[in-house]
């Protein structure tokens, strides 16, 4: 018999090693490719099956994957015999350019590396610098810097244009002009060499001579809140939560027009900013103290200017609204939260952020018990990228006999059957319709029944119809005006989880 | 339906970020599945949410199974990156965080496999020495500290596999069926491994003199049970002598 010696381990005794700054210097290195991750998708999604045809095939993966295989094994065996073979060479590793047109992430790692460009110029990266190709064609070439400093001579370059983009700014130096550009945490330094090289940012069209250089160009849209009374602030127009900018706005049309309209967003622009950029002098005391984590104090400064319920109603736009939300759900402030919520989706309902906070009502709402109104909320949420989820929540919670959801199943069925992503309840979508079918089955008359009544025979007919197309009285959830099926006691086990697939392995993607 | 607790952990970890906590606001409340609908339709900030919400998991799993924060960086951000890439093949979206687990553990293990792979062609850096502040809080009594130094000394000699099912169950406090579906084996690869796993580290664990003999006093009460031992962070099993 055996004797366990080995001492327990209490978790306190374990060190925590996720602290802010780990965390936030984790988030600062996966923040402009989680970006260009989200404006690629929302572009795909554009582009409807073009992600099909994009996924290459499992069984080339496999192939490729062996071929590595092979080459990396010869690798470590050449690699190994040429070691053991001949003197270790010491000092400097010579880096020669590397001239492969075909890339499009250029990466430094550690040292400093230079790249042939297809249109003739170079470019060199600092170490831990990457740059992706976001657009080549004959006349223009578009590097996205994604971090890290990148310095290109176009001194060869016979003709188009290069152009690095570092989120909104875009940095532009002709043919024959030379340029050095620096990433930093939330704008970029410039350098011109050679010939002039023109900005554009969202200050606005710049342009700096050869041998100059820009310090802190933005690389996103930065203005700040509206916080009443204070009608001259502008706002952030990139930000969901904001609303739409005031018309002395400094900024210009065009980069107001963008952020205003998802679909046409940049996809390299990062997510937007919030009232951090909001002038310190403007900004109301309580937010400054929330932003330092501080929320305890930031409700009393809330508190000492008026109280939370006159900040809610004082508010004008959906950011500070959105925050006064979050203030008031840590206060454990129902009420209030539920108020701030419903200003968002009551006045702002344009607002990219509308859907979301829409949701959160609903779950307010259901946490209160008061399930009609959780159920018109949810309804507000289904024009949104929530539909899908909406939608599965009615049919969790709905009726299987409420004609509603049986056509809401249907509609399910027929939208997301096809969906590239895997459908979140298809399996409950079905067995509402298959059920519904069932149901209206039996009172068919048996098809061997050659002497079936009129009026039988009749019946029959409208039998399919039935469950095939609902009767026009009533109303689809998902239609304006429609009511939204309650949440009824005969509820379909709302903790089964939405997906009825297992999860797929990590590796097999 | 699932709400998030607004007071958890969510805006635990999303508030230390300071003044970039606005950009998820209003978004705390929706459950990862909402999260995960909105990631694939381009929304910016909810990869942000589901980032700071198991971002601390993540870091924990990776630093405890590895035994080290040196590489835990580039492992978590090398795992959001592959979950955030790949979110639209999730079929479970309420299953984020073990998925995420799953990509953690994936990552950890092929690293300490090629590590040791180095190592054997000559390649590698060799043994390093125990990271004790990374596994041990500062808190922790010197005893306490020593005895996790022991036991992490003694991981870094198990089979990969081995060590991390042994470490999801012993120091994560995972359930076997957690574990299971973290490493993607079976219940019972799993018992066995962390039974093997257990019965390395009792036969090799050395006690001070004066914490043997008041195990041995202890007594007899040892309990033989089929399954691999409970978990030790959750159950303290009992002290008993040979």
């Amino acid at each position: 018999m055996s004797t366990p010696k080995i001492p327990p381990i209490d978790p306190d005794d374990l060190s925590h090693q996720a602290d802010p700054e780990r965390v936030a210097r984790i988030w600062t290195r996966l923040e402009p490719e989680v970006s260009a991750m989200a404006g690629r998708r929302s572009m795909s999604q554009r582009g409807g099956a073009l992600r099909d045809k994009l996924r290459r095939p499992r069984a080339t993966t496999w192939l490729v994957a062996a071929a590595m295989g092979g080459v990396l094994g010869g690798g470590i065996w050449i690699g190994r015999s040429s070691v053991s073979g001949g003197a270790p060479t010491g000092g400097d590793i010579a880096i020669t350019p590397s001239t492969d047109a075909t890339l499009d992430v250029f990466a430094s790692g550690s040292q400093t590396r230079t790249f042939a460009l297809p249109n003739g110029g170079t470019l060199t990266l600092d170490p831990e610098s990457t740059v992706e190709v976001a657009e080549l064609s004959d006349a223009t070439m578009v590097l996205r810097l994604l971090r890290g400093t990148a310095s290109i001579d176009g001194t060869r370059v016979a003709g188009g244009s290069i152009s690095i983009v570092a989120g909104e700014a875009r940095i532009t130096a002709p043919a024959g002009g030379s340029m050095a550009v620096r990433r930093n945490a939330k704008d970029v330094d410039v350098t011109a060499m050679g010939r002039s090289v023109e900005i554009d940012s969202p200050l606005g069209h710049q342009t700096i001579a050869s041998g100059q250089r820009l310090h802190a160009v933005p690389t996103h849209t930065t203005t700040a809140h509206v916080v009443a009374p204070a009608p001259r602030s502008p706002m952030t127009p990139s930000d969901p939560f904001v609303s739409p900018m005031p018309a002395h706005s400094a900024f210009p049309s065009d980069a107001l027009a963008l952020a205003r309209d998802p679909e046409t967003t940049d996809p390299d622009v990062a997510p937007p900013v919030g009232p951090e950029v909001i002038p310190s002098d403007e900004k109301p005391d309580w937010l400054t103290k929330y932003q330092a984590n501080k929320w305890r104090d930031a409700l009393d400064a809330l508190n000492e200017s008026g109280g939370a319920a006159a900040a809610i109603d004082r508010a004008r736009s959906p950011g500070e609204l959105a925050l006064l939300c979050d203030l008031m759900r840590q206060a454990k402030n129902g009420a209030l939260s539920i108020k701030a919520a419903k200003r968002i989706v009551d006045e702002f309902p344009g607002d990219p952020s509308a859907p979301v906070f829409a949701i959160t009502l609903a779950n307010l709402y259901t946490q209160a018990g008061q399930t009609d109104l959780a159920n018109e909320y949810l309804a507000r949420a289904s024009k949104s990228p929530l539909q899908e989820d909406v939608t599965c929540r009615q049919l969790r919670e709905g009726s299987s006999s409420d004609p509603a959801i049986v056509t809401l199943a249907q509609q399910y069925v027929a939208k997301y059957s096809a969906s590239t992503f895997p459908a979140l309840c298809m399996e409950t979508a079905t067995s509402i319709v298959s059920e519904a079918a069932a149901e209206a089955k039996p009172a068919d008359p048996p098809e061997t029944t050659p002497s079936s009544t009129p009026s039988a025979s009749a019946s029959a007919s409208s039998k399919p119809s039935a469950s095939a197309a609902p009767s026009s009285s009533v109303k689809a959830p998902n239609a304006p005006g429609a009511a939204p099926p309650g949440a009824s006691s005969s509820a379909k086990s709302p903790s089964a989880p939405p997906g009825d697939k297992p999860s797929d392995p990590p590796s097999g993607k | 339906m699932a709400v998030v607790d607004p007071v958890g952990d969510t805006l635990a970890t999303a508030k230390r970020v300071g003044d970039r906590v606005v950009l998820s606001a209003g978004m705390s409340t929706l459950t990862d599945a909402q999260l995960v609908h909105l990631a694939r339709s381009g929304d910016r900030r909810a990869p942000e949410m589901l980032y700071r919400r198991h971002v601390a998991f993540a870091i924990h799993l990776a630093t405890r199974i590895e035994g080290s924060t040196r590489d835990v960086e580039d492992i978590v951000h090398d795992a959001f990156i592959k979950a955030f890439t790949h979110i639209h093949d999730l079929s479970e979206p309420n299953a984020f965080k073990s998925w995420l687990g799953s990509i953690v553990v994936f990552a950890v293990r092929t690293r300490l496999r090629r590590q040791r792979l180095m190592n054997m062609l000559g390649l590698g850096r060799g043994a390093d020495p125990v990271d004790l502040d990374s596994i041990a809080s500062h808190d922790a009594s010197p005893h306490t500290r020593a005895q996790l130094a022991q036991i992490y000394a003694l991981l870094r000699t198990l089979p990969t596999d081995d060590r991390i099912a042994w470490t999801l169950r012993s120091v994560e406090g995972h359930e076997l069926e957690v574990v299971a579906r973290l490493t993607k084996c079976s219940l019972a690869t799993v018992k066995r491994r962390i039974s093997r796993a257990q019965r390395f580290l009792e036969d090799h664990f050395v006690t001070a003199p004066a914490e043997a003999a008041a195990a041995a006093a202890a007594g007899a009460d040892d309990a033989s049970t089929s399954d691999p031992p409970a978990s030790t962070v959750t159950s303290r099993p009992s002290r008993a002598s040979r």
